[in-house]
């Protein structure tokens, strides 16, 4: 064991008027609803509305008979690392722009290599393909991809005002073709990525050439995942056809569209099975390592693989348990409860603090171990009963993550990420998670909710089993993993435990070092840099979306 | 192997103990209240007392059963043979040193009881058997010393209440105040069924365990009480089930002697 | 000469004895032929809903729920002239005269029951010949013996077909096979594991050991088909196949007759330890401090298999005291968290059961929920987890449920699985897989 870290008694204090301490406290009295602000203004909203619709509305008097909610204390939540203290309402994906947009900016990505079409160009087309010519193709494409036309005599178009958001960047490992393109299309490894980072970045990328395209977030709102690569293909041959001066109809281009649908395109996500059934594109396709990769914390505190950690599993919260399993699967309201607590009250920050402690008393800094059952049980045995201590020690805390669910997901994420910053192997991270999961369920005698552990009891077994359908790297698993396609408040942390092995060990990326650099762009509208503080803005009613439809509907 | 007894639960510890003797059914409950049996089926609110038992199907009987050798082999129950509907009774029990946390009533039931169906989560338990099969379990589950009026509660939804911190007078948190403190007789009083409909007479079920008594019957660990980290024999069993069965997922044909 | 060296004792599901000392490969879908027909019956057999297809054509009512195409109408009158359309059929599929070609007319022409020829089956390589040829052969026949004309072909293909090939399966049609089409499968070599618990129930007349039995062999051959039944991992299938499926030994019988009368899960788990310990799979290491004796084993696939059977012994004593199915995933978790915490061993399928358990209260519980335990199958993404070891007791637990729950097994599994009980090899497996064992025990 080593010390206590105490970071969320600050949260506790505000939450509630007892001392966290205290094990007793009154109920029935806080006068239901209206002690919250924001449910008092859905009420009269609620009700106004239901006069101009005609059709009954929100109405707290249907809960329970007349019994409405608010019996105890509705708590607020303070956004972890952060002084904003929101209400649970804010955090709700349809209430909070931010989560929106951090959902579409990813459905809207797809990378798409541009070395094949340039040997299409010069071998098969006997074009010169020049910097001048690639900042040109890239140009017109910057017209092309929100929905313009580059070739056609007679053509709709989108509206500019609409589709701001939808343009491509370019990059490459190599410098000197760095270089040479035009700097407004670039994203400059060396200038946005530290330089450890940049330099295994480089490497891995070499000379070749990516595009990295946004499809507008309109198009994310109104169509599927599976739209994206069809999408900018579309407008890539479009662009080619135009910039290299191109007969649009002969077979060569059927070559461009080959590697812009098929052969050069790095979607975010694959497509799901029958009874799961998405295009790509779309969250239970997108690997928790290329998650891990998305966020883009690594590049402020690479220093700190915890709080890069913290900030990756926040953004998976949102995209795997709230949107994902809460909504495309299960089409309930309720996961926003589950999945909070692993950004919320610097709980989880508090466990995993507490574990890279450990791991560092015990042995000697992050990634400096392989892993073994005698690393595994110390400390995913002691991280896991440091945290159910504090449950236990502090009833506000208890009260906080009411639901087993919630203690089960942030207790076995500070195992997880403890051991994958030791070891710098996420599958043994993955393997501490389950062993805390176990202890969690004989300490207290209960777990999560109804099929909260399916994944866990199958957890230990499938860690290193190596069948058909069992026992990919961690860094490949997904939602879309048959042990993981059902449960929520387990993936959101999972990318934690990815995200840590590779920070302990000061890794570029995790999984996809392309993902990794398409999303170092500050032209997003969500910062990927600091999600948390953004999901935060998100509730405060600070951010700024895209995809807004102010323009082509009546003013207000 | 006539020697072997079943054991039933490790640990060195005065919760391990406790487990181990309330999962074992050869050891008889201590009753500490009476609840009478139609205060019992009104709690529940399936039917009202004295009211003949809803079927889902005919008699076995008279209906006649497949073919089956195992039908012909396994007794049913009585509410089985009956035909009698599937009901619940469902319970939430307070983290403060309830009586039985959510596994122990699915492990013990299952021990205990025979052709139960009991599911379990972090702050409910569901137990649900053929009606008149269910009433009988259910009145020994909330007379005995497995049921503490303050600390465990009959709710079959709305039942959050396990972790929350407890009233002004020791009682677990129920939004729906399915029962109050009676402090003129210092007993809990169930004035709504589990589901939450008002009952026509309160129901009293007996007086809150003490604290020190409640610590020495719960199976719950705790750190202010009995803490697992200090169970080291039940802390390793499951550390070595996670490496068995880890292992074995690797190959269980080198899972030998270990 | 035989891989392993595992001899058991055959029993039917009386529990009387059969054959002794019979060599596990013996059971093995890769050499037992009953195995190997059931199987390839599974993909041969396919139910002809004729009444159905004369509704349809009747009311225009085609293609799904409530799709009721106004104007068109075709009166046949199929059911009656139910000999000469299985006539015609037969003709059609049958490849060679005396190939394996049956088309079978059932309940007074209301349904057939047709058996593709294996030829016809070999010379394509997807289980879906069976379904298509037979579609493709019933409209050829009514077109051709009912002189359909060309204005109304398209509806004789909607009566049959249902509303493929707009959908991925014969949506509302009424040809049905076992196996769902490939686009349903949750990965590679889910085929037979896709095939819901309702209709082995009523294909095995609701035996549960028959049921469990035939469940077994499906699942443990998808083992093989899914490549997880091979090298350090086979003799685990095999010998969950015969011990839980198969009941050799008597282990299931045996147990569940021990607990028959006042038994109870926690008893179930008890009967299985003492025989673990009695037949010397499990032994006691070093007593703990508190007294408690934690086991190891020299066998873990054994002891695997004796869980297996063990937990199928607790569904028939659970779900077959209150006959009733909806205790299965109770029985999952707890018959293992019980059987861990006396003797510190892994649970059945080391912890796969235990969480596929969780998974199925869930979703057969609460309001997420995917149905009762008859629509399970080892293909849902609930129920997929453990390799072959959980659908059995689910089928064996539909086949003991009285009729507890509204959508029964009957409603579920429609025709199919009650017209695919004409077929004996599937209807009685346990006999014909101990027969075939017993003919082929010196070769394997």
């Amino acid at each position: 064991m080593t010390t206590e870290k105490g970071m969320f008694l600050e949260a506790l204090r505000k939450k509630f008027k007892e001392s966290p301490e205290d094990k007793y406290t009154k109920y029935y009295i806080y006068n239901g609803w209206k002690q919250s602000k924001r449910k008092t203004e859905f009420v009269a909203e609620g009700k106004k509305l239901a006069k101009e619709r005609g059709v009954p509305f929100y109405n707290p008097d249907m809960h329970l008979g007349g019994i409405p909610l608010g019996q105890r204390v509705l708590m607020p939540y303070r956004i972890s690392d952060s002084d904003i203290y929101v209400e649970g309402d804010d955090l709700h994906f349809i209430n909070n722009a931010a989560m929106q947009q951090m959902w579409h900016d990813i459905k809207r990505t797809v990378i798409v290599g541009l070395d094949s079409a340039h040997m299409v160009l010069q071998k098969r087309l006997g074009k010169e393909v020049t910097p001048e010519t690639v900042n040109h193709y890239i140009e017109v494409l910057e017209h092309a991809l929100p929905g313009a036309a580059v070739i056609q005599e007679h053509m709709v178009e989108t509206n500019p005002g609409l589709v701001s958001d939808s343009y491509l960047k370019v990059f490459t490992g190599d410098d000197e073709t760095a270089d040479e393109i035009d700097k407004r299309f670039l994203i400059d490894i060396n200038k946005e990525f530290p330089a450890d980072q940049a330099k295994q970045l480089k490497a891995a990328v070499g000379k070749k050439i990516y595009q990295v395209l946004r499809m507008p977030t309109l198009v994310a709102t109104t169509c599927d995942g599976g739209t994206m690569s069809r999408w900018s293909a579309m407008q890539i041959c479009m662009a080619m056809v135009n910039s290299y001066k191109l007969m649009a109809g002969e077979a060569a281009i059927g070559e461009f569209a080959f590697a812009a649908k098929h052969a050069e395109v790095i979607e975010m996500g694959t497509l799901m099975p029958w009874r799961r059934a998405r295009g790509p594109n779309e969250p239970g396709g997108i690997p928790l390592g290329y998650m891990a990769d998305i966020c883009q914390a690594s590049r402020v505190k690479p220093d700190d693989p915890v709080w890069v950690a913290l900030e990756a599993i926040s953004m998976a919260a949102v995209l795997y348990d709230q949107i994902y399993l809460g909504s495309y699967m299960s089409g309930g309201v309720g996961f926003t409860q589950y999945a909070t607590c692993t950004y919320t009250d610097d709980v989880l920050d508090d466990f995993c603090y507490y574990g890279a402690d450990l791991v560092k008393k015990k042995y000697g800094g992050f990634g400096k171990t392989k892993p073994s059952w005698d690393l595994i049980k110390e400390i995913g045995t002691d991280v896991s009963l440091y945290g159910l201590d504090q449950y236990e020690k502090y009833p506000a805390l208890m009260e906080t993550h009411f639901g087993g669910s919630q203690r089960a997901a942030v207790v076995a994420a500070g195992a997880g990420v403890a051991v994958s910053l030791a070891t710098g192997h996420s599958t043994a991270g993955i393997n501490a998670w389950y062993l805390s999961q176990l202890l969690h369920k004989e300490e207290l005698g209960r777990l999560g909710f109804y099929g909260y552990d399916q994944q866990d009891q199958c957890g230990s077994v499938n860690s290193f089993s190596y069948r058909s359908d069992e026992g990919l790297p961690f860094n490949l698993r997904g939602t879309n993993y048959p042990n993981y396609a059902l449960n929520v408040g387990h993936q959101s942390a999972y990318t934690g435990i990815v995200s840590a092995a590779h920070g302990g060990r000061n890794d570029a990326w995790t999984t996809n070092p392309l993902v990794k650099i398409a999303f170092a762009d500050k032209n997003l509208i969500f910062d990927f840099t600091h999600p948390r503080l953004c999901f935060g803005k998100g509730a405060l009613r600070e951010f700024m979306p895209a995809g807004e439809r102010t323009l082509i509907i009546p003013p207000k | 192997m006539a020697n072997y007894k079943p054991q039933f639960y490790p640990g060195k510890s005065k919760v391990s103990a406790n487990r181990k003797k309330y999962l074992d059914p050869s050891y008889k409950l201590e009753k500490l209240r009476t609840v009478s049996d139609d205060d019992v089926v009104k709690l529940m609110g399936h039917r009202v007392p004295g009211e003949a038992y809803k079927s889902t199907h005919p008699p076995l009987a008279e209906m006649g059963e497949p073919a089956c050798p195992i039908r012909e082999l396994v007794e049913p129950t009585p509410g089985a043979k009956a035909g009698d509907r599937i009901r619940y009774i469902q319970f939430t029990d307070s983290v403060y040193f309830a009586p039985v946390p959510p596994y122990m009533r699915a492990w013990m039931g299952h021990t205990r009881y025979r052709g139960v169906d009991i599911g379990v989560l972090s702050g409910r338990v569901p137990l649900e058997a053929r009606e008149r099969d269910l009433e009988k379990i259910a009145k020994e589950l909330v007379e005995t010393e497995i049921f503490d009026p303050a600390r465990s509660a009959m709710r079959g939804a709305t039942v959050h209440g396990h972790s929350l911190r407890l009233d002004e007078n020791g009682l677990m948190f129920d939004m729906l105040k399915r029962y109050i403190f009676d402090k003129k007789s210092g007993e809990v009083v169930y004035v709504k069924d589990q589901i939450g409909v008002p009952l026509d007479k309160p129901i009293a079920v007996g007086k809150p365990i003490k604290e020190d008594e409640l610590r020495k019957r719960t199976s719950e660990f705790r750190c202010d009480g009995d803490a697992f980290r200090d169970d080291k024999e039940l802390v390793s069993f499951i550390e070595r089930l996670h490496m068995l069965r880890t292992e074995a997922g690797f190959d269980p044909n080198k899972v030998k002697g270990m | 000469m035989a891989k392993y060296a595992d001899k058991v004792d055959l029993y039917d599901d009386r529990g009387r004895v059969f054959a002794s000392k019979v060599p596990i490969e013996a059971l093995s879908p890769l050499q037992n032929p009953a195995i190997q027909q059931i199987v390839s019956f599974v993909k041969q057999s396919v139910s002809v809903n004729l009444e159905g297809v004369q509704k349809a054509l009747d009311t225009g009512e085609v293609g799904g729920k409530w799709c009721i195409i106004r104007g068109r109408s075709l009166k046949l009158d199929l059911v009656k002239d139910a000999n000469s359309i299985a006539d015609s059929m037969k003709k059609a599929l049958q490849v060679s005269k005396d190939d394996d070609t049956e088309v079978k007319v059932l309940k007074g022409g209301k349904h057939l029951l047709v058996r593709v020829p294996a030829k016809r089956m070999n010379a394509g390589v997807e289980y879906t010949t069976g379904a298509t040829s037979t579609a493709a052969a019933l409209c050829c026949t009514i077109i051709d013996n009912c002189k359909v004309n060309i204005w109304d072909a398209d509806l004789v293909h909607a009566a049959v077909w249902g509303r493929y090939p707009e959908t991925m399966e014969m949506l509302g049609g009424n040809v049905s096979s076992l196996l769902s089409v490939p686009q349903q499968n949750e990965g590679m070599g889910y085929a037979l594991r896709n095939v819901p618990a309702a209709h082995i129930a009523l294909i095995t007349k609701k035996n549960a050991m028959n049921a469990a039995a035939l469940s077994s062999i499906m699942e443990q051959a998808a083992m093989f088909e899914m490549g997880d039944a091979i090298g350090p991992f086979e003799r685990l299938h095999l010998l969950g196949l015969a011990y839980q499926g198969l009941n050799v030994n008597n282990l299931v019988y045996d147990i569940t007759k021990e607990n028959a009368k006042t038994g109870t899960l926690g008893d179930v788990v008890a009967s299985t330890v003492k025989r673990a310990i009695a037949d010397g799979v499990i032994k006691p290491i070093e007593k703990t401090a508190s007294g408690f004796t934690p086991y190891t084993t020299d066998d873990l696939n054994k002891w695997n298999a004796y869980t297996a059977a063990g937990m199928l012994a607790g569904i028939m004593v659970t779900c077959g005291s209150c006959r009733s199915m909806q205790h299965t995933p109770s029985v999952f978790i707890y018959f293992n968290d019980l059987v861990e915490r006396e003797t510190g061993l892994p649970g059945c399928d080391f912890g796969r059961v235990a969480g596929t358990g969780v998974e199925m209260a869930f979703f057969s519980h609460s309001i997420y929920g995917g149905g009762n335990p008859a629509v399970f199958h080892g293909n849902h993404i609930v129920t997929r987890h453990s390799k072959g070891f959980t659908i059995p007791c689910v089928a064996a637990a539909v086949a003991l449920d009285a009729g507890t729950t509204i959508y029964t097994p009957e409603k579920i599994s429609g025709a199919v699985g009650e017209v695919l009980s004409e077929v004996p090899e599937l209807r009685e497996p346990l006999r014909f897989v101990n027969e075939a064992a017993v003919k082929i025990k010196g070769g394997v």
